[in-house]
């Protein structure tokens, strides 16, 4: 198993190389040069510095190593010093946004906690909400329940969270008023009122969310208890007089889930994406709306950063669906 | 000999069809995409209004703006006092169009890749790596990268319509091709071990010529399913860009940019983000039904049962 992980993290490497490389070549070979996009209100030695550490007058290939450079040794020594007080990183330029003329590091660490919040947990509710209704439209397949619920499915996948989003903000919070359309960030959870307060205000964005991502799992969850409900051991199991319930729930599910944590685990980082459609509407101040409004701007540190951040991340997940898959499958043997 | 009569040999997709019409959703899923189709096709030419057209006269355009149906607009207009009708019909043409060519660059790239993994063993490593690096992109962020840095130089050089079009169309298909080679690619593996390929290789085929008369053929089922997925697909990524504010600008309404524009009288229009909603929505909503159908059509397993 451990030289499976090993092996693994290291075909990792090339992809996450490739993908830096996609995303650095995107912006770089775009028309105009990278020096006249930086906006005129950054001061002289700033903007200095800046082309400095981007190394415009090198050719390329050094500009995407200075960029790498940057990004892997930089400000990783920069996050190691500020834990141990150690002063690797002295007179290193960090990535800097042009926006904020700030480390790109220190905003998107600061909007990482909103994303996770709303994202996380909307995640969790989808997830929730998605296994019983996958577990039952199986045990009932053809049932009224399994129509209803392939419908909603179908639904859920089809509209897209623009739309939900833009519906459920109209209907909730201008039409009846039950919450507050702008997401407050500086709300500080302190006693039961306040957790209240951020309560009614995650709820749009994450229903949303967790609409469109209970629609897939649960799809998943049905198929795979499907495939297993046929099984031989099934049989085995009902004919040595075990309850359907625990047929059902111990025997059927335990092995239906092995692929859906891996369809649980993979989906994760696309949840990211779809945050950012998601922060736009209900103005959550996250990683998403970040994103949006460096793009906006032409901040183009802060946009190669998050960009690299997203693809490190579905990278990471898909290692640990890999990783998970075969700890849950005893079948499978890496070695 | 018996006696019974044997049934006329049916040709595959005479079953395919038949398999397809028992699928209630994937029926009703062609018909309303047919309305669709036809209303963004057929539509402009019974109403003949240009929903471009701005009132110059700013004291008439302000009495046209925000207005609710009437006979003149029965869908309202906007808050240029543009028709909402025609404007429906342009965007859905648009959004449509863009669908199916974004569509076509996938599917055309994604079988070449998959044919050539499956089909030559020194490509398989190279490319399914490349596919598997792409999958791992974040496809949506890069996307309005591209759209920032790229949009004005191509609306330059080729006029703001075809140039946000093209860029808009290659973007997507550049970014949606990887499913349909992975399954292209499944599909020429197990193929190439038949006899009948075994058989053409004997005679002294060559390879494009084995690829072409015996291999496409036979992987036209599961790409056309993945065709009609793609589709949806597409459709809701222009959505989203537009809606994001990346897409076509506001003379060139597609359904995200009418509800992007809509956006800012929600309150008090709520029926502006409606219309263009709904008409995505139903658009991705009846082509994935389609698609379901298609699959069980195009699956022998379950054709026939």
């Amino acid at each position: 198993m451990i030289t499976f992980i090993l092996r693994r993290l290291l075909l990792a490497i090339p992809t996450l190389l490739f993908i830096s490389l996609m995303i650095f070549l995107i912006v770089d070979l775009a028309p105009g040069s990278p020096a006249s996009q930086i906006p005129l209100t950054v001061p002289p030695e700033v903007k200095a510095k800046i082309l400095e550490q981007m190394g415009v007058n090198d050719p390329m290939p050094v500009r995407y190593a200075l960029w790498l450079r940057q990004f892997f040794i930089v400000e990783p020594a920069y996050w190691i010093d500020s834990l141990f007080g150690t002063t690797l990183s002295e007179g290193q330029q960090r990535i800097v946004s042009w926006q904020f003329r700030g480390p790109v590091m220190d905003v998107i660490l600061e909007r990482i906690p909103q994303t996770l919040m709303v994202v996380g947990s909307a995640y969790l509710v989808g997830v929730l909400i998605a296994l019983p209704i996958g577990i039952y439209s199986a045990y009932r397949q053809y049932s009224a329940f399994d129509q209803v619920g392939s419908f909603v499915a179908m639904l859920g996948f089809s509209v897209p969270t623009f739309f939900t989003g833009v519906l459920i903000s109209y209907i909730f919070a201008i039409k009846l008023g039950w919450f507050p359309t702008v997401y407050d960030t500086t709300l500080k959870v302190t006693d039961w009122e306040s957790f209240v307060k951020q309560l009614r205000q995650m709820a749009m964005p994450v229903m949303v969310l967790a609409l469109a991502n209970a629609a897939t799992i649960s799809r998943f969850m049905r198929s795979s208890m499907l495939e297993n409900m046929t099984q031989d051991y099934v049989r085995t199991a009902r004919a040595k007089g075990l309850s359907e319930r625990t047929v059902v729930l111990k025997h059927v599910l335990r092995n239906s889930l092995i692929s859906v944590v891996t369809v649980i685990a993979i989906g994760i980082p696309s949840i990211f994406g779809g945050a950012i459609v998601t922060e736009n509407i209900f103005k959550v101040n996250g990683i998403g709306s970040a994103l949006i409004n460096a793009i906006n701007v032409s901040d183009l540190p802060m946009v190669q950063t998050i960009v690299f951040i997203f693809a490190i991340l579905v990278v990471l997940f898909n290692l640990i669906a890999d990783v998970l898959y075969g700890l849950l499958d005893p079948r499978i043997r890496y070695d | 000999m018996t006696d019974t009569a044997i049934p006329k040999a049916e040709s595959q997709w005479v079953a395919v069809r038949a398999q397809f019409v028992k699928h209630k959703g994937a029926v009703a899923g062609v018909i309303l995409l047919a309305l669709l189709v036809a209303f963004v096709l057929i539509g402009p030419l019974i109403w003949r209004v240009d929903g471009t057209f701005v009132e110059p006269d700013t004291a008439k355009m302000f009495k046209l703006r925000n207005q609710g149906p009437s006979w003149a607009h029965p869908l309202g207009t906007d808050q240029l006092g543009r028709d909402m009708l025609a404007r429906l019909m342009s965007g859905g043409r648009i959004s449509l169009s863009v669908g199916l060519v974004a569509m076509m660059l996938a599917v055309t790239l994604g079988t070449f890749v998959g044919v050539l993994a499956g089909y030559f063993r020194r490509l398989d490593g190279p490319l399914m790596r490349l596919t598997d690096a792409f999958l791992a992109m974040p496809l949506l962020p890069l996307l309005l990268v591209l759209m920032v840095l790229f949009k004005d130089q191509l609306s330059r050089t080729l006029g703001v319509e075809f140039g946000t079009f093209l860029l808009i169309a290659v973007a997507i298909g550049a970014t949606a091709w990887m499913p349909t080679a992975r399954i292209v690619r499944g599909e020429v593996l197990s193929l190439k071990t038949r006899e009948f390929v075994l058989a053409s290789q004997s005679i002294g085929a060559r390879s494009h010529r084995i690829i072409l008369r015996h291999l496409l053929p036979n992987v036209v089922s599961p790409v056309m399913v993945a065709a009609t997925l793609c589709v949806a697909e597409a459709i809701i990524i222009e959505s989203v860009l537009s809606f994001l504010g990346q897409g076509f600008p506001s003379d060139f309404p597609t359904w995200g940019s009418l509800l992007h524009e809509g956006l800012d009288d929600l309150r008090k229009y709520p029926m502006r983000v409606l219309m263009p909603g709904l008409a995505i929505s139903l658009t991705v909503l009846s082509v994935n039904y389609i698609g379901d159908g298609l699959r069980d059509a195009l699956d022998p397993r379950i054709r026939g049962r």
